[in-house]
């Protein structure tokens, strides 16, 4: 498994072995503030650092990515 | 910085004419109080009421609670940078005040404004009973029950009921301007010296997500970077609360009643230096912003030579995050902290003994950090039973536990059992009691 977070310290702390970085609490995973193609580009690479992660084993918890 | 604060006890309150203050006992003239209040066309209708600890009464919609403070010798204006008052900073010279007594918003939240606002909810204080667990059962009150226009958008909202409060506290502290005050307290941070530690209080202070609302620093209720603040500002109502979120850590009362600024004072001279209080903000949206304004806000504390820090916060959830990372920031730099906390299963609205003795299934901080030794607790406010029929009800008839259902009211008189009826947070006002003022111990639990 793997969680999309805007705050990885807490996933971590819930026991969360794989943690993507998100963006904000408000739009984790994208950002409303920025025109829809860089939008768009933003949300596929955070989904495309979940399957990443997905696929990586690890040996203790991760964070993946740095989107915020 | 020197700031006489000059104390007016209230012990008793009237509805009459003349209005005035005499030896503990306050008459307040309605009609001048209704026509301070109308004083805006926003506003539709008020009811003035007065309510006092004991009695079989319950206060609903409370939205604010303001202690009346005049400056009588000094720059700037009480409460600086709300309803109009200048930005000047405030802190020295003479002010009055009433203490035991505020003055207090009520008003329903609109309907569209419950639907945007989930921190616009509903709340209670009861006078009496089982229910009578915070400071707040403790005060005497003069209860404004205001009626808007129907179709205010939120700031405006706002504004006019803050607006209408803080005219009539404004206009009963002039009452005591020009008396000399029953009790009369000096405060002034001591010069540090070399044999004692220099403390510093970290106040961490929610901000809102929902612009133009929450708690103000002058007024300023935005995300910002850390500020330094003398208490002496604090203690003239340089942070201040608005009339639409209840979460009990915005009261304006309680921010100039803050019993940690009182504790530190005691010992400033003594057998510490109190430095000041850095304000640094809490919920931001990103980790990157809780962890700059948890790094700046070590820098700060650094750059003041700090060796000890009380770090306090005034709300719940994931503001504990840059709290955390702060006090974690602070041990690094050789900064010893001492956190003073509620302990955030505060979704408990029914105190059972059991329940006191194990905690609820949640853990008592959503997140914490090695570095945080030194907690203090303050526990989680919430009453034995189930809360009684009230012969009165002050400031609406109905409340609405579930902001999901506005259109599921219970009527406000009867009895109310908060664990069938209030499956999120307690309406109690000020059951997050993060500065430690409520009625219970640990011999309670």
């Amino acid at each position: 498994m793997a969680v999309i977070s805007a705050l990885p310290p807490l996933a971590l702390q819930a026991g969360a072995n794989r943690v993507v970085q998100g963006v904000k609490i408000e739009h984790v995973c994208g950002d409303p503030s920025l025109p829809p193609d860089a939008d768009r580009a933003l949300r596929r690479s955070i989904v495309e650092q979940g399957l990443r992660a997905l696929t990586t084993d690890v040996q203790s918890p991760t964070v993946f990515g740095g989107a915020g | 910085m020197e700031l006489a604060l000059g104390t007016f006890p209230v012990e008793h309150v009237t509805l009459g004419s003349p209005p005035g203050w005499a030896g503990g006992r306050l008459v307040v003239d309605p009609a001048r109080v209704r026509a301070l209040v109308r004083d805006d066309p926003r506003i539709r209708e008020v009811a003035v009421d007065v309510v006092a600890p004991g009695e079989p009464a319950r206060i609903i919609h409370v939205r604010d609670i303001i202690e009346p403070r005049i400056k009588v010798d000094g720059p700037g204006h009480t409460y600086p940078g709300i309803c109009g008052h200048p930005v000047e900073t405030v802190g020295a010279g003479v002010t009055h005040r009433y203490a035991g007594f505020g003055v207090l918003i009520a008003s329903e939240a609109l309907p569209h404004i419950r639907r945007t606002v989930s921190a616009a909810t509903d709340s209670l204080i009861d006078m009496s009973g089982p229910g009578a667990v915070t400071v707040y059962s403790t005060l005497r009150y003069l209860v404004l029950t205001i009626t808007t226009a129907p179709d205010l958008e939120l700031t405006e909202w706002n504004e006019a009921l803050l607006g209408a409060g803080h005219r009539v506290a404004a206009d009963l502290a002039a009452l005591v301007r020009g008396q000399v005050p029953p009790r009369q307290t000096r405060y002034a941070l001591d010069r540090p010296a070399e044999d004692r530690p220099r403390v510093v209080h970290v106040h961490t202070l929610n901000a809102s997500m929902v612009p133009g609302i929450g708690t103000g620093i002058y007024g300023y209720t935005r995300h910002a970077l850390p500020v330094l603040l003398h208490p002496n500002e604090i203690l003239d109502g340089a942070i201040a609360g608005d009339a639409v979120v209840t979460y009990p850590g915005k009261c304006s009362w309680l921010h100039v009643n803050n019993p940690a600024l009182q504790a530190l004072y005691a010992r400033d001279g003594r057998d510490v230096s109190w430095l000041g209080s850095v304000v640094a903000r809490t919920r931001w949206g990103s980790l990157r912003e809780k962890q700059l304004s948890a790094h700046q806000t070590v820098k700060t504390a650094q750059m003041l030579g700090a060796q000890g820090a009380l770090v306090t916060w005034n709300h719940g959830g994931n503001d504990l995050l840059e709290v955390m990372l702060t006090i974690q920031g602070l041990e690094r730099a050789g900064i010893t902290t001492t956190f003073l906390t509620i302990e955030s299963d505060i979704k408990v609205v029914r105190m059972t003994p059991a329940l006191a003795e194990t905690g609820s299934a949640e853990p008592p901080l959503l997140f914490s950090v090695p570095e945080a030794r030194a907690i203090v607790s303050t526990g989680t406010l919430a009453p034995a039973e189930a809360l009684p029929a009230m012969a009165r009800v002050v400031g609406g008839t109905a409340v609405v536990f579930d902001q999901e259902r506005p259109d599921d009211r219970t009527p406000a008189a009867g009895p109310l059992d908060l664990e069938a009826l209030s499956g999120a947070y307690s309406p109690i006002f000020g059951h997050f009691d993060n500065y430690g003022l409520g009625a219970q111990s640990y011999f309670d639990y």
